[in-house]
């Protein structure tokens, strides 16, 4: 009995000691993030399984996670290439289903991607796709994917 | 006279430690990722953990953290990194600031009885004082700073200086630029510009202008922009002083 305990209790401090390191790792990578001037597309992926709720992995099992659900196909950048306003755009627009835009219903380029995130208030008009982000946008940016999936309460 | 002497000592201990010991943070509940800064180190933030001032709170995606800091409620939303720069709390007095770097955090700020209560909330371009209402304070990268407050008022300090009052159910928003420097005299300058014109005018022109309100330039001229574009030009200007 005494030896059945023993195993639940470790078993237990396992269990949580892994979640806590994890957890604390999450918050070590968003604060890192805020300091960067300009974040990789390694990050943006990092940043968006985050938001998404799915574990973070590494890069290529991230990739092909989100290709499979078709929100990076065709999507192709080398993971240390800066993160650009419209990759990341595409991605959220595919994610959210963002249809409201007549242009990026017709074309559902990165270009018109970046205008549906605007015209929804999740990116600013200030720039273009081709602008690479800086850590704090990256964050502002997932923080309102996050509020607009129920991530707020 | 011994025993006095330790009555009085006692008595003093009482008041100092009464004072300091009622000014504390507490964390009241935390969902998902919430953790604290101690050194280097990140570490988890728990229910019924006390905090210090200095103290950097941050949380994760769909995560959130509330605090009591001497009785008042601070919810620390998701992906929020604050620091509680300073918290006191003395028989006459309740000071607190806490700065926000990114995220949002919600205030809800009692007035207990005559204590003067001062609860600051720091942003990169803007300083807000609540007392007595509830108060939302937004921060990020490009959309700025958004103090939102629903009943009651605020204040607004940006980086300028400059105090803007936000009172009922309405939101104050200052952008990552803004506001541009604003002349020190500018409030003596919109009280005393009573209106700009030119004296070259006509009579039909002068009352086109008027019924237009063209004739009047009153308010915050920009002295890097020229109001109007074709100067230098003759002017008459009324000025009350």
């Amino acid at each position: 009995m005494t030896k059945f305990a023993l195993i639940i209790s470790s078993f237990c401090i396992l269990v949580s000691s892994h979640l806590f390191a994890q957890n604390i790792a999450n918050i070590e990578f968003i604060n890192n993030i805020a300091d960067k001037n300009k974040t990789t597309f390694e990050n943006g992926i990092h940043f968006f399984m985050l938001t998404a709720g799915k574990k973070v992995q590494s890069f290529e099992d991230n990739m092909k996670l989100l290709n499979r659900e078709g929100i990076t196909s065709g999507i192709n950048y080398s993971k240390e290439s800066p993160l650009k306003r419209g990759a990341l755009a595409l991605m959220i627009a595919r994610y959210l289903k963002l249809g409201d835009s007549i242009f990026y219903a017709i074309f559902k380029t990165e270009r018109y991607a970046y205008r549906a995130c605007a015209a929804n208030n999740i990116m600013s008009y200030d720039g273009s796709e081709w602008d690479t982000l800086h850590g704090s946008e990256l964050i502002e940016i997932m923080t309102k994917v996050s509020e607009l999936t129920g991530g707020d309460e | 006279m011994k025993k006095s002497v330790f009555f009085i000592i006692l008595f003093l201990a009482f008041i100092f430690t009464g004072t300091t010991l009622y000014a504390k943070i507490t964390v009241e509940a935390t969902k998902g990722e919430a953790a604290y800064k101690k050194g280097n180190q990140w570490l988890p933030l728990t229910k019924g953990q006390i905090l210090q001032e200095g103290a950097k709170i941050s949380t994760g995606v769909k995560s959130w953290a509330v605090l009591n800091i001497n009785g008042d409620t601070l919810r620390i939303q998701q992906l929020t990194m604050m620091e509680i720069y300073s918290n006191r709390l003395t028989s006459t007095d309740k000071n607190t600031h806490v700065g926000l770097k990114h995220g949002t955090l919600k205030a809800r700020v009692g007035k207990i009885g005559t204590l003067k209560t001062s609860f600051k909330i720091s942003t990169p371009v803007a300083t807000s004082s609540v007392r007595g209402t509830d108060e939302v304070n937004k921060q990020g990268f490009k959309f700025g700073n958004t103090v939102h407050v629903d009943s009651g008022s605020l204040e607004v300090e940006d980086r300028n200086g400059v105090t803007h009052t936000v009172e009922g159910n309405s939101t104050f928003i200052i952008g990552p630029n803004d506001p541009r420097p604003q002349n020190p005299l500018a409030n003596e300058r919109r009280k005393s510009l009573v209106s700009i014109s030119d004296p070259n005018t006509t009579n039909d022109e002068k009352s086109s202008q008027e019924l237009s309100g063209l004739n009047n330039f009153t308010g915050e001229a920009d002295p890097g922009n020229s109001v109007l574009p074709n100067l230098p030009a003759k002017v008459n200007l009324e000025v009350n002083w």
